[in-house]
């Protein structure tokens, strides 16, 4: 018990220091093997060719207070989530020869990623921009935001990226299922 | 033995607290600005995107405390948080293509040029956090004589009838242990509506591609620039208040201002903070003003 509590102690005081907090995006008790929200899988093919950072901000994911947000590699993360974006079980990897044309080629642009902390709360922002390119050649361009909130307990990173991996599963949720949309009938 | 009365041991504890904060407002003398040979802006807006206040919870304080009514507190917080972030989301998605920080950064070497007071060599924005009050970090990579740092936040009330835009500003100078300015700039909206539910006004906020938010942010950020000239726009000078209007009686319910546009004042408030604010009952984007 006493252990416990000199770890949340030690945890509270990590708060109050300075420098970065890392947030492990891609650390799997964060949630981000499996998503934390499975999107529906579209019933035709739709891979993922490319995934590019547009961020006007890529120096933080947000700050809390006077330390800085801040993760290596978002781009490689969101390639990681847009995995599920697959569909009729090939999964939404990139296009790589040798596989059958797909029936809808997303590209995504990488807009704003962040968190930030309200009162006793946190919260998570992922905004993606899709463009859905169908067979017959014709483009869907949309946006898309996945939010979560929860309760901040020790500003831990691993806390900000399990709500960013459950901001990311909702986006890539909406994704998945605009991508069914678009399928082809068969 | 001497008794003080209760009222003023808290008038005398309060006087003491607020000798240990730093003042929001030191103006510029201009024996300082008369030193200044260059000055490095940088400018802190660690947001990406507008955001919308949330009250605290105050049961645990009312109810004297314990961790059960802290629990109380959070799960109050936690609705209202999740509820405030749910109206905002809308109107992010409307503003999504507003790049804040890039236009505040833009208007501000703009205004960098007429402040002649600093002769500025170089202004810029950052999505990093800046402590003013931490010199060693501000000097990082600085070769001028001086260092204007700047923090701005921006979000909607937590009644989300207007938007509030805080900027803190410190003036540091090499020789010199404390800033020889400080100045605090506050931007307020009217009202977008009387509205009685925040879905309403969130609705305001949205409506016509989030038309009045963007308004309201490149006004605020336009506003601030008119506050950080005012302080410190010439040597040492800080304008003197015009006298109260005494043409309507609108204009009569504002304190002596420093700069008028249209139906806006800037006052100095007390404590020394600049405020921008409007007479207008309510925020539409047609009563900006000219600039």
């Amino acid at each position: 018990m006493n252990a416990r509590a000199g770890v949340v102690a030690l945890g509270l005081l990590a708060g109050c220091a300075g420098g970065p907090i890392v947030i492990p995006l891609r650390d799997e008790t964060a949630g981000a093997r499996p998503p934390v929200t499975r999107p529906p899988s579209p019933p035709c093919r739709v891979t993922v060719a490319a995934v590019e950072d547009e961020r006007a901000n890529r120096d933080t994911l947000g700050a809390i207070g006077n330390r800085p947000l801040q993760a290596d590699d978002v781009r490689e993360w969101i390639v990681h989530g847009m995995r599920d974006v697959g569909g009729a079980g090939d999964g939404g990897g990139p296009a790589e020869a040798g596989r059958p044309p797909a029936d809808i080629v997303t590209r995504i642009g990488i807009e704003r990623v962040y968190a930030r902390t309200v009162v006793t709360q946190m919260e998570a922002v992922v905004a993606l921009r899709a463009a859905f390119t169908a067979a017959d050649g014709s483009l869907t361009e949309r946006r898309y935001r996945g939010t979560g909130t929860r309760v901040n307990w020790v500003n831990a990173g691993m806390e900000f990226a399990v709500l960013l991996n459950e901001a990311l599963g909702s986006a890539v949720t909406q994704i998945a299922a605009d991508a069914g949309r678009l399928c082809p009938p068969r | 033995m001497i008794r003080f009365p209760l009222a003023l041991t808290f008038v005398l504890a309060s006087l003491f607290a607020a000798g240990c904060a730093p003042a929001v407002y030191v103006p510029l003398k201009a024996e300082d600005s008369g030193t200044i040979r260059n000055t490095r802006v940088h400018a802190a807006i660690v947001q990406d995107e507008v955001a919308a206040a949330v009250e605290r919870s105050n049961v645990a304080a009312a109810g004297g405390g314990g961790l059960l009514l802290a629990l109380v507190d959070v799960a109050v917080e936690s609705h209202r948080t999740s509820r405030a972030n749910k109206l905002m989301e809308p109107v992010r998605k409307e503003v999504g293509d507003f790049d804040f920080r890039a236009q505040f950064g833009a208007t501000l070497q703009k205004t960098a040029l007429e402040l002649s007071a600093l002769k500025v060599t170089q202004a810029a924005t950052t999505a990093k956090p800046l402590v003013i009050s931490d010199p060693a970090a501000l000097w990082k990579d600085v070769p001028e004589d001086a260092v204007l740092a700047l923090v701005t936040n921006y979000e909607l009330s937590a009644n989300f009838r207007s938007l509030t835009m805080v900027t803190v500003a410190a003036l540091w100078t090499r020789n010199q242990k404390e800033p020889i300015y400080r100045g605090r700039y506050l931007y307020h909206t009217p009202p977008i509506g009387a509205f009685k539910e925040l879905e309403e006004s969130s609705q305001a906020w949205a409506a016509n591609n989030g038309a009045a938010l963007r308004a309201a942010m490149t006004q605020g950020i336009a506003e601030t620039m008119k506050m950080l000239t005012l302080d410190l726009g010439t040597a040492g000078g800080t304008p003197t208040a015009s006298p109260t209007p005494k043409l309507s009686i609108l204009e009569l319910s504002f304190p002596a201002y420093l700069a008028k546009d249209g139906n806006r004042y800037i006052v100095r408030i007390d404590g020394g903070a600049l405020t921008s604010a409007s007479s207008d009952e309510r925020f539409t984007p047609d009563s900006m003003p000219s600039r």
